[in-house]
């Protein structure tokens, strides 16, 4: 796997399928959620693999991970997309965005979160602007330490530290403001 | 004292990445140090951590089953002018063995106009599970041979599992009129994409599939733009449920009669509420089996002409449609009944405006007609109708244990006040009582 998987950069098609479907569903979740649009991520992943297989020899494995370039295009295309199709604060498009319901578990204590506040969170998040975003989308649902956050958005590894701290308080402040208005 | 609270303000920028494990020993010793000293700065420490974890839980859930279309790949493809180098999931799916299996299954439909199910507070505070329950309808599907021999087929006609030649024991409508008169939305739509999403179930996951349609002609009821449909099981996941039996591909053209239950949520009338649109011909997904035996109902059709069927499906939205029914399931034709002498019956008088109206709407059974024997009385018999509504009254027919066996008519006739009159019999079969 890993080797026909790396063929893809000399130009063997089966190898970038097998890439395409390896990453599809990481890249088109991290677009979703950085743009709150489902069409939209669905024209970023489109976008993030035609320029996957057109620069595929400027991708060296030695100065870095797959996954960090594939962040790396991903949110600059989700950013282009943005910033193209819709204006700088969008209010989250529940339409688009078709959140799941939180399901009803067994035990009532293993409820991490209630549906109101995951409601209002991720309405808050779309109220940030797309770089603060962007890096809470990689940190909490990609999981990317700072410093491969700092590598795939080519930024200073003190800017990921403040926009991560602006990010969460900008998010606590909304959702105490939210259950002081609740 | 403003020393102190410069501390604690470096220290507090610094609570998130010392949450993430990502500060240095000596910050890590400092901040340990003042935490244990500064109640204010703990609270936010706890504070900080909730917003963290719930943040990772509501991406988590925001994402869980959003899928990309499964032809992003074909276009990805067609963009870069690839050509195709394997099967891709809709050509193994089409190729896939099992999926022209009739196994024995039951599934579960729901059909939801997106906007309104997906959405929070629609449903309140109910468990997924109830709205399931409440907009679901229950299809069995049977094991047993196709009933259109191979030879009948159109050879490029796409079939599966599901679709031509399987039987359905659900409930459906005896004709176009009662379902067209009797459906909130029709509508012409293509399948957009599937969208595989996984649920919590109490004991284990389970995989439902969100099939996505565009819009493209309603020819009855407001338009939504798109339809989700959603099934059971999905195509990725073995096993789970109808993971080799999809009731769409993408693609696919539509003909689909929904009914609306509850507000803002349709499910479709049985196996008779979809048709595949192909070539521009319709084509009935399923046969109906009712009463133990096939019925060559009107609704099972096989490649009739689209714009016949369409035409005829604005005529009967248009009109006033007056239709007998009961409540009972599978629901059985109420124009012919047989039934022994000394019984008595609740028929429903369903009926539809179409866009006539408004007016006031008046029954009348002709009594002198009726036979010693049968006395017909309807609650209400008079009521204001509005346009595009459906009216619901009740005949009750009582008849005698000492009627002769015979035939016998009930004409019920309607007046709509300013647009016409019209009527409707009922044909009662009676035989010696039981």
């Amino acid at each position: 796997m890993t080797d026909k998987s790396e063929n893809w950069q000399t130009g063997d098609t089966t190898a970038f399928e097998v890439l395409f479907r390896q990453y599809e569903k990481l890249v088109f979740k991290t677009a979703f959620l950085i743009t709150g649009n489902r069409d939209t991520a669905e024209d970023a992943l489109q976008e993030v693999f035609v320029s996957v297989w057109k620069s595929r020899h400027t991708y060296d494995p030695n100065k870095g991970k797959l996954t960090t370039w594939l962040y790396r295009i991903t949110v600059n295309q989700c950013l282009r997309k943005k910033s193209a199709k819709l204006p700088t604060t969008v209010p989250l498009d529940e339409k688009r965005m078709e959140l799941p319901e939180i399901k009803h578990r067994s035990q009532p204590e293993d409820v991490l979160i209630t549906k109101t506040e995951y409601e209002r969170l991720l309405k808050t998040m779309n109220t940030l602007d797309n770089r603060h975003r962007s890096v809470l989308v990689l940190r909490y649902f990609n999981d990317l330490s700072y410093r491969e956050i700092a590598g795939a958005l080519e930024i200073p590894l003190g800017t990921v530290k403040s926009r991560l701290n602006n990010g969460l308080r900008q998010l606590k402040e909304q959702m105490n403001r939210g259950e002081a208005s609740a | 004292m403003k020393e102190e609270e410069l501390n604690c303000r470096k220290i507090c920028e610094l609570l998130p990445a010392y949450l993430d494990g990502e500060v240095t020993h000596e910050e890590k010793a400092n901040i340990e140090a003042h935490l244990s000293g500064c109640p204010e700065c703990r609270a936010e420490l706890e504070v900080l951590s909730t917003v963290q974890e719930d943040l990772r839980a509501a991406l988590k859930l925001a994402t869980d089953g959003v899928l990309p279309s499964i032809r992003t790949w074909e276009q990805v493809r067609n963009r870069l002018g690839i050509r195709s180098n394997s099967h891709s999931m809709l050509q193994s799916l089409l190729s896939s063995k099992t999926l022209w299996r009739f196994a024995a299954v039951t599934f579960v439909i729901i059909i939801a106009a997106t906007v309104f199910v997906w959405r929070f507070g629609r449903f309140g505070g109910a468990p997924a599970e109830e709205e399931s329950v409440s907009v679901g309808e229950v299809m069995e599907e049977e094991e047993t041979s196709p009933v259109i021999s191979e030879s009948e087929t159109s050879s490029d006609l796409p079939r599966r599992s599901g679709g031509i030649g399987t039987v359905s024991r659900a409930f459906g409508f005896d004709n176009l009129t009662e379902m067209s008169a009797f459906s909130d939305l029709i509508a012409v739509c293509v399948v957009d994409r599937a969208v595989e999403v996984k649920q919590e179930g109490e004991h284990v996951p389970y995989y439902m599939t969100r099939w996505a349609f565009k819009v493209e002609q309603i020819l009855k009821g407001e338009d939504t733009g798109e339809i989700a449909i959603w099934q059971f099981g999905s195509p990725d996941v073995p096993g789970s449920d109808m993971s080799d039996d999809p009731l769409f591909l993408p693609g696919e053209r539509y003909l689909l009669f929904l009914i609306e239950s509850p507000a803002g949520t349709y499910y479709y009338p049985g196996p008779c509420g979809r048709y595949l649109i192909w070539k521009d011909k319709v084509y009935s997904m399923n046969f109906i089996l009712m009463s133990g035996g096939y019925r060559p109902i009107e609704l099972n059709y096989y490649g009739v002409d689209f714009d016949t069927i369409t035409g005829r499906i604005t005529d009967i939205v248009d009109s006033i449609q007056l239709i007998f029914t009961t409540r009972r399931e599978p629901r059985m034709p109420t124009d012919v009944m047989r039934y022994p002498a000394g019984v008595t019956l609740d028929v429903y008088a369903n009926l539809s405006t179409g866009n006539n109206g408004p007016g006031n709407i008046t029954y009348k059974i002709n009594h002198e007609l009726l036979p010693d024997g049968i006395t017909v009385s309807i609650r209400p018999a008079e009521f204001d109708a509005e346009p595009e509504t459906e009216y619901e009254s009740t005949l009750i027919i009582i008849v005698a244990q000492d009627i002769p066996p015979g035939t016998y008519y009930i004409t019920v006739e309607y007046d709509f006040e300013g647009v016409g009159s019209g009527s409707r019999n009922i044909t009662l079969h009676i035989e010696s009582p039981e």
